[in-house]
């Protein structure tokens, strides 16, 4: 039997992030989400572990408020999920991510192949997969936007800049997905309801073994400020349709913009 | 003095990271594979270029080039951010137990530490950290615009043990249009408010601007309307229009991220909420169904007059 493993990120949704005036940061209404490109994660490994006759295991490390990602990534497919749920993820890097990440993984029985994203929608700084392979001593094969499951190897094909390179490698291995590498299909109702009854494993930080040094980021944060956009937001609201796109027009012309 | 060395598979964007290495003040030196692009790579000023002996990916030396940086005592790694390089980044900082830093933006030497900007929550934030001993960066072609200098170092031939974990069983091109929308003066936007037969007529009138047809994330992934390469966004391509005119996108953070640096941006959408109003200049509160005809007409009257 060989077991998939998910590898998934409760983000913040960055539709709920306020950025002010001053170019300060509101956090105070920010929702939490499933990271986007995770959910294609969740479906990689479940349909892979029905391939393999093994169990699909999720995989998250994040904050004290991590319980709703449980459940959701639960109604996604997957059989079981891992956690570890510690502030100290709010100010992980990559590479405090990757040791947690695999210090867990170690504990997970028969682990054949680790899905990842090829980025997380927060961040994005697509560094998770190659991190977390070297940390498991595995291969990985990045930028994946296609696989099939075999006995003992999976057949990946990577999109790169201006190739498809199809390769091959024996599990275990940690593969980083885009999106068009599985589906990220809405949870059913049943599914909801039954990822209820499905087990959820917490493991503690401390019970990783992993020194303090592992668990200090690498860089330090020394300053941060949102982003906005200046823009005109002119709506053309009056006179007919015509009107409107004409009104648009000479203001295009006007600009340089159009001729 | 801070050393700093280079790598990636295309020699534009490797000559841009070393023109910006260069910028900096430190000393330089490059990776390559063959002995034409190490030679090539000399004109933009590092003391060494070291061509690896091999024909395994690049991605295959991770380990070796971790073990070979440290031990020659480089400060920083740049690399270029394809996804050849993001993979062999990654893992070199994992095998030197290092920090890394994606997509910078820009980098500055501040009293012998290296601080990064970089942006977030898709582009919502920015940020600069500063990097805490030996690190690893990745930028695009924007940190910097290469410029020869002119050669004053040497090549030097180098053994590395690659990984062969990982086979390659075959290689095919991707079959592209050529579309470069990062070059593009004008871009056409659909989004995922349009139906298919939409692309088409949002095709004529990107024709009849002048324009490249671009899509949002959503219409390429999930619909498959039009190829990878035409959408707009953090994961896609990052554009600069003087014109980015949009029909039908909602106007998502990560989408905004891609086209935030045209010049000009207007939204034609039937939802008066949607946040593309808040990022566009101009804009029509309209069912595209009703405009885009408009629009194929006085773009025409516009070409007759002309």
């Amino acid at each position: 039997m060989a077991n998939t493993v998910a590898c998934f990120k409760w983000v913040v949704d960055d539709e709920s992030i306020i950025v002010r005036d001053d170019l300060t940061v509101d956090f105070s209404r920010a929702r939490g989400k499933i990271s986007e490109y995770d959910r294609h994660v969740l479906q990689a490994a479940a349909e892979s572990a029905r391939v393999l006759k093994g169990i699909s295991y999720g995989l998250t490390f994040g904050g004290a408020d991590v319980q709703p990602a449980l459940r959701d990534s639960l109604s996604r497919g997957i059989d079981e999920v891992y956690y570890i749920a510690d502030d100290l993820q709010k100010t992980a890097d990559g590479a405090v991510t990757a040791k947690v990440l695999a210090a867990t993984i170690k504990t997970i029985p028969d682990v054949a192949l680790v899905f990842c994203a090829e980025g997380a929608s927060d961040t994005f700084a697509r560094q998770t997969g190659p991190r977390l392979a070297a940390c498991l001593g595995w291969p990985v094969v990045s930028s994946v936007c296609r696989f099939e499951v075999q006995e003992d190897r999976v057949i990946a094909t990577r999109l790169l800049d201006d190739v498809r390179q199809t390769v091959k490698v024996t599990f275990p291995a940690v593969l980083s997905i885009t999106a068009e590498a599985a589906g990220a299909p809405l949870p059913s109702l049943r599914a909801i309801m039954t990822s209820a009854k499905k087990p959820q494993h917490r493991l503690e930080l401390a019970a990783l073994g992993l020194e303090a040094e592992a668990l200090t980021r690498k860089t330090e944060v020394i300053a941060s400020q949102g982003y906005k956009m200046v823009r005109k937001n002119i709506i053309f609201d009056e006179g007919s349709n015509s009107e409107k796109l004409e009104a648009l027009l000479k203001a295009l012309i006007k600009e340089g913009v159009l001729c | 003095m801070k050393k700093i060395f280079v790598f990636s598979e295309k020699k534009d964007l490797a000559a841009g990271l070393l023109t910006a290495a260069a910028g900096l003040g430190v000393e330089a030196a490059a990776f390559a594979f063959d002995e034409k692009m190490a030679q090539a790579l000399l004109e933009y000023g590092p003391a060494k270029v070291y061509v690896i002996d091999g024909t395994d990916r690049p991605e295959s030396y991770a380990r070796a080039m971790a073990d070979y940086l440290l031990e020659h005592g480089a400060d920083l790694f740049l690399v270029g951010s394809t996804p050849v390089g993001r993979e062999l980044a990654a893992s070199v900082a994992a095998y030197a137990d290092a920090a890394m830093i994606s997509d910078a933006h820009n980098i500055t030497l501040v009293e012998g530490s290296f601080i990064v900007e970089l942006t977030i929550y898709s582009g919502l934030v920015c940020r600069q950290e500063k990097l805490r001993g030996f690190g690893v960066v990745t930028a695009g072609r924007g940190l910097a615009a290469a410029e020869a200098v002119g050669a004053k170092g040497s090549v030097e031939r180098i053994s590395l043990e690659p990984d062969k974990r990982v086979t390659v069983i075959k290689e095919e091109p991707v079959e592209k249009t050529g579309v470069d929308l990062s070059a593009a003066c004008r871009v056409v936007g659909i989004g995922m408010g349009a139906q298919e037969a939409d692309v088409e007529t949002a095709r004529e009138i990107a024709g009849l601007m002048g324009a490249e047809l671009a899509c949002s994330r959503g219409v390429a992934e999930q619909r498959h309307w039009l190829p990878l390469e035409r959408y707009v966004g953090i994961s896609g391509a990052v554009i600069s229009p003087d014109l980015y005119f949009t029909l039908a996108i909602s106007g998502q953070i990560q989408h905004i991220y891609g086209c935030r640096d045209s010049k000009i941006i207007v939204a034609i959408n039937k939802d008066e909420t949607a946040p593309i109003f808040r990022a566009a200049d101009y804009g029509i509160v309209g069912d595209i169904h009703e405009y885009m005809p408009l629009l194929i007409e006085a773009l025409k009257a516009m070409q007759a007059d002309n």
